[in-house]
């Protein structure tokens, strides 16, 4: 019962070492032309490019068809590889010929994998709340790759400060061990003194107390040697970990986040809460970094 | 007979005298004398009398001469007598004009003096006017200061000065709307992520809040108690009340539609559905509740959750649902382009015509006649009799009709396009709202006296009903999300595309307003005396401005201590009428 709880706070503190988030580090935009029209009396989809033109050479996903579906617009795209742990997010928004942008309201997309491998992202209700007959847009399709780093913030580093508290830990775990080596050199030192006792003819009841010491002693330091032992394996699996988790960390910072010096550009969007009664407009707009 | 000798003597005398006097007549020069006489009188400018005696003389003389002067003396005398009568004509005449012209200076200027006080008068009420509005708002300025430094009921004693002295200016009106705001606003709840739905229970007077984690609370302002009725969810909670009030619903996803009472008490679950429904209202009288959703389906049940009836006519996701005044027909549309009436009683479903391409609206009147009116992707607005046969067709020629609505009490329809016009259609007419820009919404107001319209502009524009523009109503800079008409039509609030709200009335003054700021929310309390407005995660509670001065109409006694004081600090002066 103990060991399984041991093992359970053990396993804990690993996956939580280990937990990873994930943050956006590269990503494609294109956009397709399409017009709402009729076809056989009902509203249908017009695409005034084919669906390949969405296919950004640097991304992984394949973009397959384009339709309306009832009310919904349905995107099928078949998804690329991407190393493990790493995700894959793809985002939908219209722009209609005002340059307006319209964003999906929330929970109104949604995500399914068809029998064939393909998946589908579905923006549920378009027609109802953001296409309207007769009119053109384009639908822009943003694929981002998501990983274990954040480019957003400097360098993963394990830098000393960081390292003092496992070292600290470590020191504190030695001492631990070392103070129980010097309790078992005095256990030793009590049982030798027991057994002279015995040797010389003292009677049991006076070797006793020698004895009980050195169980006492014997005890103590079991409890302090194992405890050190335990808190520095610990400290050290700790510290690998994080040490293992930074290495990776930095190579992944460097192949996605370290980038040639030069100007880009790329379009910023934040939502719009859902409802016409709120107040709050969704942002848009270009933002410019310019990178060194 | 005895005669006493006085009785002869007089006669005797008389006689005497008689012949004397005729002898005597006898003897004198009497044309001499006369026409003498009358020369004498001409002489001295007494024509008249001259002229008796030359006439005298013709007639009573003997003694004239046959050939005389008499006549000629007496036209002489006349002609001056006519002369001296026309000099005396004529001065009349100069004096009478003199007089008239005096009188006219005298009228003039007794007018100049009349005009002169009356002026004085006017400049006087200006004068004072002026002292007022010039108090006023330093006054409206004063409050904002004592506002800005938490002085709240200072602030509201000297809004409710200047909007005293300032017989409706709205820098005044708007100072005592921010006093108001400042001192009256409470708060109802803090709830753990935004607020981005507010609604009202009329009858009850409770109010329902949602946030962004789609939790649903039922407050009781009266009491100020909150309860969580709906916990955090990952799908978006859909709420619809009772007009009565007395009811409301609840649906997320693929959960069924939850029926509940006004207390916050479960009554049922319209379970049936196979996929999320889109819609959902009660009838007129509460008894019945219709639902659609992208199952393609329309139920109605009744409050217990029964199944009443239900219809899969549609093809398509059904989006909307309407039932006719007289809860006998519900009314339905669809994406795949129908719509449909369905006649309860006879369980009969009719297609509203076809080829609609996409119907984007379905609106019903609130006359007897229970008309409906469709709004199409093929610019055409049709409106149709309860048992589905067309009353009215009409092409708007600007693309796809998106909104379509009957103005209040009448059975003309607003419509407005995919372009952004606005029409009014009558059985006649069609008329256009005439305005510069492609409109982003309309409202009808409940007092059925106009339209009002937006657009990018930060002024909304209020129309009649026959299409003239009245006035503009101030609106909010950076682009109008909204505005909606109080129940009583007196008001508007209006919210912004910067999260500003601004509570106008009807006549364009602006009466209470916040500031900019992200998921900000505001809506009317069914009282008709409150507004809602949330804040991020506050949900507050404001009285509207012009009913709290209703409440307290009377100015502060002058004998209360504490209004002669803040009169005293601030100096300020009312301008009252002089006795």
């Amino acid at each position: 019962m103990k060991r399984s709880l041991l093992f359970f706070v053990f396993l804990g503190i690993v996956q939580t070492a280990c937990a990873q988030q994930l943050f956006p580090l590269a990503s494609t935009l294109d956009s397709l032309r399409i017009a709402v029209g009729a076809s056989d009396h009902h509203i249908s989809l017009e695409l005034k490019e084919p669906v390949v033109n969405l296919n950004h050479r640097n991304s992984t996903v394949s973009f397959t068809k384009i339709y309306l579906s009832d009310a919904d617009i349905v995107v099928s795209y078949i998804p690329g590889k991407q190393p493990p742990g790493f995700d894959q997010r793809i985002e939908l928004w219209l722009k209609d010929s005002a340059g307006t942008i319209i964003y999906p309201d929330p929970f109104s997309v949604k995500m399914n994998a068809t029998e064939t491998g393909e998946r589908q992202i579905t923006w549920m209700d378009a027609t109802e709340t953001s296409l309207v007959f007769g009119y053109q847009y384009q639908l822009y399709l943003k694929v981002s790759l998501l990983g274990p780093v954040d480019c957003t913030t400097k360098r993963p580093d394990f830098i000393l400060q960081e390292q003092l508290p496992y070292y600290a830990v470590g020191i504190a775990a030695l001492a631990t061990i070392g103070i129980g080596q010097g309790v078992n050199i005095q256990k030793k030192n009590a049982y030798r003194h027991y057994q002279d006792l015995w040797a010389t003819g003292n009677t049991a009841s006076e070797a006793q107390p020698d004895l009980t010491l050195a169980q006492k002693k014997e005890s103590r330091a079991t409890t302090l040697i194992y405890s050190g032992v335990a808190i520095l394996g610990i400290d050290a699996l700790l510290w690998s970990i994080r040490a293992i988790k930074t290495k990776r960390q930095q190579r992944l910072y460097d192949r996605f986040c370290i980038q040639p010096i030069g100007i880009g550009c790329a379009p910023i969007q934040k939502p719009r809460p859902f409802h016409s009664i709120d107040t709050t407009a969704p942002t848009f707009g270009i933002q410019l970094t310019y990178r060194f | 007979m005895k005669y006493n000798i006085k009785f002869w003597f007089y006669p005797l005398i008389l006689a005497i005298l008689f012949g004397v006097a005729g002898d005597l007549r006898s003897q004198t020069p009497c044309y001499t004398t006369i026409r003498d006489r009358g020369l004498q009188y001409m002489q001295k400018g007494k024509y008249i009398l001259a002229i008796d005696q030359f006439w005298t003389a013709q007639t009573t003389c003997d003694d004239k001469p046959e050939k005389n002067d008499l006549f000629e003396l007496i036209k002489k005398a006349q002609q001056l007598q006519i002369s001296v009568l026309e000099a005396i004509i004529k001065q009349e005449q100069t004096a009478l004009i003199a007089a008239d012209s005096a009188r006219e200076v005298a009228t003039k200027a007794r007018q100049l003096e009349l005009e002169a006080r009356l002026l004085a008068d006017q400049n006087a009420v200006k004068a004072r006017e002026q002292g007022r509005t010039a108090e006023s708002l330093r006054l409206s300025l004063l409050a904002d200061m004592a506002r800005e430094r938490g002085q709240f009921s200072e602030a509201i004693y000297l809004s409710r000065l200047s909007l005293y002295l300032s017989n409706g200016i709205s820098t005044s009106m708007r100072a005592y709307g921010a006093a108001v705001r400042d001192s009256f606003t409470q708060k109802l709840l803090v709830t753990p992520s935004s607020i981005d739905w507010i609604g009202n229970l009329v009858l009850s007077g409770k109010i329902l809040a949602k946030n962004t984690d789609q939790e649903l609370y039922l407050l009781d302002p009266n009491v100020g108690s909150s309860t969580l009725l709906s916990p955090k969810r990952n799908d978006l909670l859909h709420l619809v009340t009772a007009a009565s009030g007395q009811y409301f619903l609840t649906w997320s996803g693929n959960e069924p539609v939850k029926v509940w009472n006004a207390a916050g008490k479960p009554l049922s679950s319209l379970l049936g559905h196979t996929e999320p429904v889109r819609n959902a209202i009660f009838s007129s009288n509460d008894s019945l509740i219709v639902t659609c959703g992208r199952d393609n389906t329309v139920r109605v049940w009744t409050l217990d959750g029964r199944i009443y009836r239900e219809h899969d006519k549609h093809q398509g996701n059904v989006y909307d649902v309407i039932f006719s005044r007289d809860d006998r027909t519900v009314f339905s549309r669809s994406s795949d382009g129908t719509a449909f009436v369905w006649n309860l009683a006879e369980n009969q479903v009719i297609p509203l015509g076809n080829g609609h391409i996409y119907v984007y609206d379905l609106a019903i009147s609130d006359m007897p006649d229970n008309l409906v009116a469709t709004a199409s992707a093929d610019g055409f607005i049709r409106i149709w009799a309860q048992d589905g046969t067309l009353q009215v067709e009409k092409k708007l020629h600007d693309g796809a009709v998106l909104e379509v609505r009957f103005c209040p009490g009448s059975s003309a329809v607003m419509a407005r396009t995919a372009a952004g016009k606005i029409f009014i259609l009558s059985k006649d007419s069609i008329t256009a709202l005439s305005s510069s820009k492609p409109n982003k919404g309309a409202a009808l107001s409940p007092k059925k006296d106009g339209i009002l319209s937006w657009s990018d502009d930060s002024d909304l524009l209020f129309w009649d009903m026959h299409g003239m523009l009245i006035r503009r109503v101030p609106g909010i800079i950076g682009g109008i999300t909204s505005a909606v008409f109080s129940p009583d039509g007196q008001y508007i609030l209006i919210t912004g595309n910067t999260g500003s709200i601004r509570l106008v009335d009807t006549a364009g003054n602006i009466q209470m307003e916040w500031p900019a700021d992200k998921n900000r929310k505001a809506c009317f309390l069914s009282d008709r005396h409150h507004i809602l407005v949330s804040l991020g995660k506050q949900l507050t509670i404001c009285p509207l401005p012009a009913w709290l001065l209703g409440q307290y109409s009377n100015l502060p006694n002058s004998n209360d201590a504490s209004f002669l004081a803040l009169m005293r600090k601030y100096n300020i002066q009312l301008f009252d009428e002089p006795r």
